[in-house]
This record gives structure tokens, sequence and C-alpha cells, in this order.
């Protein structure tokens, strides 16, 4: 595993991480951005193995609730992420989930309720956006 | 009877409520977009992850009403 801050896989496809305490969900979510071209080289279920697999990848896909909200666990990730895609996806209302994260600068806060294919989608934009040095899209 | 902690609860349920709820629509949009490319293995877990989605929403729902029943009558 690439130490953190190490730049982000620079192969053909974008690599992701998903991380989420709910099994169904996280085989979705997989397969949907797999189905969206991406490569899922890891999946968790605690925010502390999010921790551990984050560096290194081109976008990491965390829940919000996992089982509750680690706001620590989120800070770091963001620092070990810089120049990488930090995607948060979340069964709450938007408006709560970002009270709820604060000051934390994720690049995409996404409803679990959005459809499915537009949140892999929105994932796999925003990091081929940040590898290439587009403009990186707003948010779905 | 009102409990005093109902909004939160509301929240939580209808957290709880919409993950198996979007397994079971993500699945189902898989299945109808990719019905020609998917493997049987794929197509295999893909229904599982439908029908253990529906498995814990009726989980949920249950235990709610459960719940509620009890709170009714205390």
């Amino acid at each position: 595993m690439a130490p953190p801050g190490t730049t982000p896989s620079m192969g053909d496809r974008v690599t992701a991480i998903v991380c989420d305490d709910a099994p169904g969900f996280r085989a979705l979510l997989s397969a949907l951005l797999e189905d969206a071209g991406v490569e899922v080289v890891a999946r968790g279920e605690t925010w502390a193995e999010a921790v551990e697999l984050a560096p290194g990848i081109d976008a990491v896909v965390v829940d919000l609730w996992m089982p509750e909200l680690e706001l620590d666990a989120l800070a770091t990730i963001r620092e070990i992420t810089r120049g990488s895609t930090l995607a948060v996806v979340t069964a709450l209302d938007l408006d709560e989930a970002r009270n709820r994260i604060g000051d934390i600068d994720v690049d995409l806060l996404l409803s679990k309720i959005a459809p499915p294919g537009d949140v892999a989608a929105a994932i796999r934009d925003n990091a081929l956006a940040r590898r290439g040095g587009a403009p990186v899209p707003e948010e779905a | 009877m009102s409990l005093p902690d109902d909004d939160e609860r509301l929240v939580r349920l209808v957290h709880d409520l919409r993950t198996p709820l979007t397994v079971i629509a993500g699945f189902a949009e898989l299945l109808e977009r990719g019905i020609d490319r998917l493997t049987e293995e794929q197509r295999t877990e893909y229904v599982g992850r439908i029908a253990s989605a529906a498995r814990e929403l009726r989980e949920i729902l249950d235990s709610e009403r459960a719940e509620r029943l009890s709170a009714d009558e205390a």
C-alpha cells in the first residue's frame, strides 16, 4: 500500500475504494462504479479501514454513518486525499449531512436516494477531472 | 403517546429505510440495463442482493411497528 500523501494512480482506469457498513449498498456502489469504468480496488466497512485504504487512490468513497459520523477520521482522510476525490455518500438529507460535516472540505456530497448511476458517474467524472487538471464538475 | 425523541427517531428511521430501498432500486437498474451482458453469477448475486434488501426493509418496518405498539401500551 502506498504511504499517505502519495499521488493517485496514473494507470488507465480511475481507482476507487468504497467504505460503507451496509453490505448491500457497498456492493451496489462497487458494481455501479465498475459499470462506469472505475476500478474498485478495495472495500471497507469502518472509518479505520477507510483511513488505512485511502492513500494513493483516485476516488475515496465513504458513507457518512459507519455506524456513526467520525469527524476526526473524515478530516484525516481529507488530508490524505488532497489531489484526489473524496466523495461522501449519505442516506441523510443533504442539508442535515452538510451541517454534520461542518467545515471539512469534501469534493462530493451525494445522496443515496439520487439515481444510482448518477452517483457513480459523478464520482468517476470528478476523479477524471482531478487527474487531468480539468475543471472539477459540480455535485450531482 | 408522543415519544420525547420522535424527531431523532424519524430521522433514523428514514435513514435506515433509504439504504435498502436504494439497494433494491440500484440492483434492479443494473439488471434492467445489463441483462444481456451480465454473467449468470452477476445476475444471481444481484437478485440475491435485492431479496436481502427487501427482507431488511420488512425487518425495519416490523421492528418500528413493535416499538410503536410497545410505546402505545406504556
